[in-house]
């Protein structure tokens, strides 16, 4: 099948989170963010680039509720 | 050092880092783990470091150098994010950097000078990068340049956080200069997070918005803070690859939620880039994402939530 690619895979990602031009295939090597090396990914993995939507948004872990209410702390995002 | 119950900051990568732990007793340790990739990063990466590998690289350029792994993974990623955008962010901007002023750190930059020739020429583009895992050492072509800068700090702070919350075993989460990432079990009612132009606004400002992140990573970038003057011109710090000059500017920010923070900051890089067609680009990519148009009104899309 031609020499392994490489491409990030992130904690509880599915492949389609990254890009949809860069779904993998089961048994590419790719850079996996939690281990911080390369390694094979699974078929596993390679059924979940055919995620839907709400799948990955709970990956994101972005909440559908802007915060609102008494100051609390927090972190800020913004341009360097 | 600043210290608060939860929570530390600390210069680096020539802006700030803030740690943030779930649990008050695992600063220490998150803090230190923190640092550590923080200075790996640096010491591989940084543009404006003479004894970087990065600036190494940049310096032997056309021929082979030596590089550490660091430096490999941070280049990998960086090319990872060419290919996933379409070149739309290319770590071989460099020469551009250098060609519109951006050629020392940004507290360095004069900020009114007199006026530049600006030529519209891609760079040279990722592809032309040639790493060479298994000998430790990158080529690439003479009279290019690398930079990452849209990616490495932002894969900084996801490495950090990542070494933070397994060394303490509790939620962390890592700003580096406004790109966040996020680890381990966050705090109940999530990780509060307040979306602004400017990184070193306040948690509790006006303008802007507050969300709530468990996990994943969230940056910001834009064409509103770094930028300086060039003979009575404004020029910002976001190049677009294809003409070699910086980007039209259509949107003052756009801050981008995403699996990773490396994930986010390229997106967000690549949307400011992109100009108009952003959002449907955003969209296509399930990427939750808040676009604020120079003028000031605000576009929403991916299910980032409305106000």
């Amino acid at each position: 099948m031609g020499a392994p690619r490489t491409r990030k895979v992130g904690d509880g990602e599915c492949a389609r989170s990254q890009y949809a031009t860069s779904v993998v295939a089961a048994d590419d090597v790719a850079y996996d963010n939690t281990l911080g090396r390369r390694r094979r990914v699974t078929s596993d993995e390679h059924c979940r680039a055919d995620h839907d939507r709400p799948r990955h948004r709970a990956a994101v872990g972005l909440h559908a509720t802007t915060v609102r209410g008494r100051r609390r702390r927090g972190i800020v995002s913004g341009q360097t | 050092v600043n210290t608060a119950v939860d929570r530390v900051s600390f210069a680096a990568l020539g802006t700030t880092a803030v740690v943030l732990v779930a649990d008050a007793g695992a600063l220490e340790a998150a803090h230190g783990a923190c640092e550590r990739i923080v200075a790996e990063v640096d010491a591989a990466c940084s543009r404006f470091r003479d004894d970087s590998d990065l600036t190494r690289v940049n310096r032997g350029a056309g021929d082979w150098v030596a590089a550490a792994s660091t430096l490999l993974d941070a280049l990998e990623v960086g090319i990872d994010a060419a290919r996933t955008t379409g070149g739309l962010v290319d770590p071989t901007v460099g020469g551009a950097m250098c060609d519109i002023g951006y050629d020392r750190d940004f507290s360095e930059i004069v900020q009114a000078g007199p006026a530049v020739a600006l030529r519209v020429r891609r760079v040279p583009g990722w592809q032309r990068i040639e790493l060479d895992r298994s000998h430790g050492r990158i080529r690439i072509p003479r009279g290019a340049a690398l930079d990452l800068g849209a990616t490495a700090k932002a894969w900084c702070a996801d490495r950090a956080a990542r070494a933070a919350a397994e060394t303490t075993g509790v939620g962390v989460a890592i700003g580096l200069g406004g790109d966040l990432a996020f680890a381990g079990t966050a705090p109940p009612d999530g990780w509060r997070v307040h979306v602004t132009e400017d990184h070193r606004g306040s948690v509790d400002g006006p303008s802007g918005q507050t969300i709530s992140m468990r996990g994943g990573g969230i940056a910001t970038s834009g064409t509103s803070l770094r930028r300086w003057n060039r003979g009575g011109d404004a020029v910002h710090h976001i190049v677009d690859p294809r003409r070699g000059r910086p980007a039209s500017e259509c949107w003052r920010f756009v801050s981008v939620a995403a699996p990773s923070c490396t994930t986010a900051n390229t997106a967000s890089t690549a949307a400011i880039v992109l100009g108009l067609d952003a959002p449907e680009w955003l969209a296509a990519r399930d990427l939750p994402a808040r676009l604020v148009r120079t003028a000031g009104d605000v576009v929403y899309v991916g299910g980032w939530p409305s106000p």
